[in-house]
């Protein structure tokens, strides 16, 4: 018994020690339930931060590929909003904030900043306004 | 719950062998000292029998899972919310190694890892976006097997399912006061002209199917996904669900909005007052809606109309009426009600005297709300999804193209679908000796630190202290974590004991020792561990124990075997569950005959609300 039992007990472990952690969707980060404290009041300035940061992000990658289209843009930023909950995200200035951070982490020439800044803004003043704070150093 | 921490300090005179030159770079990066964190989550009966890998940067911890079809996929999470899933909920153990760095290299690792979960989002994506176009499309040719209808976000708030956008509602219409701002704002007739509009978009909307032959997916490029034909016929649907709710003045449905009797939820003048503004600030924005340039925008004024209709009835009646988001069950826990009372207390407070309300404080009340809520009616502590998504089953009106054009696209869909497909899985495919959890980390490591082999290691020894490959026998889990104890500048190690360990030494503590010892060791008379059908039927814990680990690996083996052979008389029942548990309880207690463990036993309905 311990003939068979041995080598086969080896190679099993063999087979499974270098096995990953299977995901099924629910665990994955979208599993909010894990982490409530992500969503209570108390967190609200840590979950902004995190929006912000992937604003950010995913603008300096957004505007340095050669083909994204505006609309794009804009359901991928809904898409992260709704991740944090938010829904107004292109009435909230933290999301030009975001975007002007993103450009300055794209390390955009002059123009090509003042040309994102009126599209990615839409052209509006106070959406621009904003882009250009986050865009200072 | 305070943790058990061993810190080994890394003996100095092996810092001093690293050379005069080491210690001078150390002394200069020590001006901006920073550290990233190797960890390694031991073996577990669920997920994951060789254990797993991940790198923590600040709070966040990326890593490499196992999906499926087989593949593998970049993951980032909150480290609270990991430790959770992995420590708690899989009953894992977690070790780890901090390892000094400079906040240069912080950040460069942070980019790289997460510049590969943006490429990888964007590509998912444009695969859910195909799997879409294609459900639909079947949807629109009556195929077998599709539903017929479409699940429409946020339409629930208002709609039954069966609603068709080209049918005339039944009733009377009473516009909603909203519907005389709009109509104020922009002119008369403007919301059925922006019907209008929206059925001759509607009418003529395509898929604009891609060419499979000149796909080209690259796990280093990011390529905005391009937009699902799916998502625009939604957005469109949603849109016309708006007006008609805006120009019908339905109100939400019942059950939309909660509406407790707990005292928690009176208003004073203040904070009545608060939402008396914050509703003139959404109703502004819902005005500004039709002005967007957002595609969804439909979809973001049903959830503002139904958000309205809350804060009417808040306002009218000063109690706190909010969007009821459903949780699930969960069992319940004192400890879950009185977290959520307190958090919802605190959120309420926050109506006044911080600033005008926002959305971000808004969506926080409304949160606390449904979780104190639910805590208090179900004992669940489960946190509702961040966004409410009340779908309704609408019935989906194609586009005019005739049945053979439907067909054609549907076959070039097809096509494309399975194209995109085979290039993820050339990208992507899990590979258990080549291309795992740890082989990935080292892997996207290398590509933040040089282009060639040379350039990596140099960089390596100057940011890392020394150089992990990751290759064989690096892939192992836990041979990563003890390369990377021997290579890199570890300056501490600590270990996260599991959730029954940590229990395990609490009862300990309390009680006698050798009672908790003997208790606790079976699933018979445990009190900390509750068996259940996720876990393959075992008897005794071996995770605690080395030397009568064979012993109990034996009867654990038994057990297993047990459970297999009742499963031949049950698979009809159970489709063959319990003798693919059983085969594999009998697999994983085999290694407990030689000292090693892999089954910890989980925990998996913790609620999430914290001990």
């Amino acid at each position: 018994m311990t003939r068979f039992l041995m080598p086969f007990s080896l190679l099993l472990a063999a087979v499974l020690l270098p096995a990953c952690s299977f995901s099924t969707s629910s665990k994955s980060s979208s599993d909010l339930a894990s982490s409530p404290s992500s969503l209570v009041p108390s967190a609200k300035d840590k979950t902004k931060a995190g929006f912000e940061t992937d604003v950010r992000d995913y603008t300096a990658e957004f505007v340095k590929s050669p083909d994204g289209k505006l609309q794009a843009f804009r359901a991928r930023l809904g898409k992260i909003a709704d991740q944090y909950g938010l829904t107004h995200w292109d009435a909230d200035k933290s999301t030009y904030v975001a975007i002007g951070k993103g450009l300055r982490k794209a390390g955009l020439s002059q123009p090509q900043y003042e040309a994102f800044k009126a599209s990615l803004g839409d052209s509006q003043a106070w959406k621009m306004d904003a882009i250009a704070e986050g865009y200072q150093p | 719950m305070r943790l058990r921490k061993v810190i080994n300090h890394k003996p100095r005179r092996q810092a001093a062998a690293r050379g005069l030159a080491g210690v001078l770079m150390l002394a200069a990066l020590a001006a901006e000292a920073a550290d990233i964190e190797y960890l390694y989550i031991n073996a577990g009966e669920g997920s994951a029998s060789g254990g797993h890998a991940a790198l923590k940067l600040n709070d966040e911890v990326f890593h490499f899972q196992h999906v499926a079809p087989g593949w593998l996929r970049a993951q980032r999470d909150d480290f609270a919310q990991f430790r959770r899933q992995y420590g708690d909920r899989e009953n894992r153990t977690i070790f780890r190694h901090r390892v000094e760095v400079s906040e240069a290299t912080q950040a460069l690792l942070r980019e790289r890892f997460n510049r590969v979960l943006l490429i990888e989002a964007e590509q998912f994506d444009q695969r859910a976006g195909l799997a879409k176009d294609r459900r639909l499309l079947e949807i629109f040719l009556h195929r077998p097997g599709a539903p017929g209808t479409l699940a429409l976000k946020g339409a629930g708030l208002f709609l039954a399912d069966g609603w068709n956008y080209a049918e005339a509602p039944a009733g009377r219409a009473r516009p909603a006061a909203l519907a005389r701002r709009v109509e104020a704002a922009f002119g008369p007739g403007f919301l059925a002209a922006r019907q209008q509009a929206l059925r001759r978009s509607l009418a003529s909307l395509r898929p604009e199917i891609g060419d499979p032959s000149a796909l080209a997916l690259s796990a280093d490029a990011f390529q905005p996904a391009a937009s699902a034909f799916a998502e625009r016929y939604a957005d469109h649907l949603s849109a016309l669900a708006a007006l008609q709710v805006l120009t019908w003045g339905r109100a939400p449905r019942p059950g939309v909005l909660a509406r407790p009797s707990a005292p928690e939820f009176r208003l004073d003048e203040a904070e009545r007052q608060a939402l008396v503004a914050y509703r003139a600030t959404l109703e502004g924005y819902l005005l500004g809606l039709f002005r967007s340039g957002r595609a969804d925008w439909g979809g973001a004024l049903l959830l503002g109309m139904a958000r309205l209709a809350a804060l009417d009835e808040s306002i009218a009646s000063a109690r706190l009426v909010f969007l009821h988001q459903a949780a699930s069950a969960a069992p319940p826990s004192h400890t879950a009600y009185a977290w959520s009372r307190a958090e919802f207390m605190r959120a309420k407070s926050g109506l006044v005297g911080g600033g005008a309300l926002d959305e971000w404080a808004y969506v926080g009340l409304e949160q606390a709300a449904n979780l104190f809520l639910a805590a208090g009616e179900a004992g669940s502590g489960v946190a509702p999804a961040a966004t409410p998504a009340w779908p309704a089953e609408v019935v989906a009106v194609p586009p005019a193209l005739t049945v053979a054009e439907w067909q054609e696209a549907l076959a070039r869909l097809e096509a494309y679908q399975q194209a995109y497909e085979d290039a993820l899985a050339r990208l992507y495919a899990y590979n258990l000796l080549g291309r795992n959890c740890a082989s990935e980390i080292f892997r996207v490591l290398g590509q933040a630190l040089g282009e060639s082999e040379a350039s990596i290691r140099a960089e390596s020894l100057r940011r890392l202290g020394g150089e992990v490959s990751g290759r064989f026998p690096e892939f192992i889990p836990f041979v990563s974590f003890q390369a990377v104890g021997a290579h890199w500048r570890v300056v501490a190690t600590d270990t996260l004991p599991s959730y029954r360990l940590r229990r395990l030494a609490q009862a300990r503590r309390a009680e006698n020792p050798l009672l908790v010892d003997l208790r606790e060791s079976n699933v018979l008379t445990a009190s900390l561990y509750r068996w259940h059908g996720g876990d393959a039927a075992f008897v005794f814990f071996t995770d605690a124990t080395v030397w009568a680990r064979p012993l109990a690996g034996g009867v654990n083996l038994a057990a297993g075997l047990a459970q297999g052979l009742a499963g031949l008389f049950t698979w009809p029942w159970d489709g063959g569950g319990n003798l693919w548990q059983g085969a594999k309880g009998a697999l994983i207690s085999l290694p407990e005959l030689f000292f090693f463990n892999i089954r910890k036993g989980s925990f998996p309905d913790l609620p999430g609300a914290g001990e």
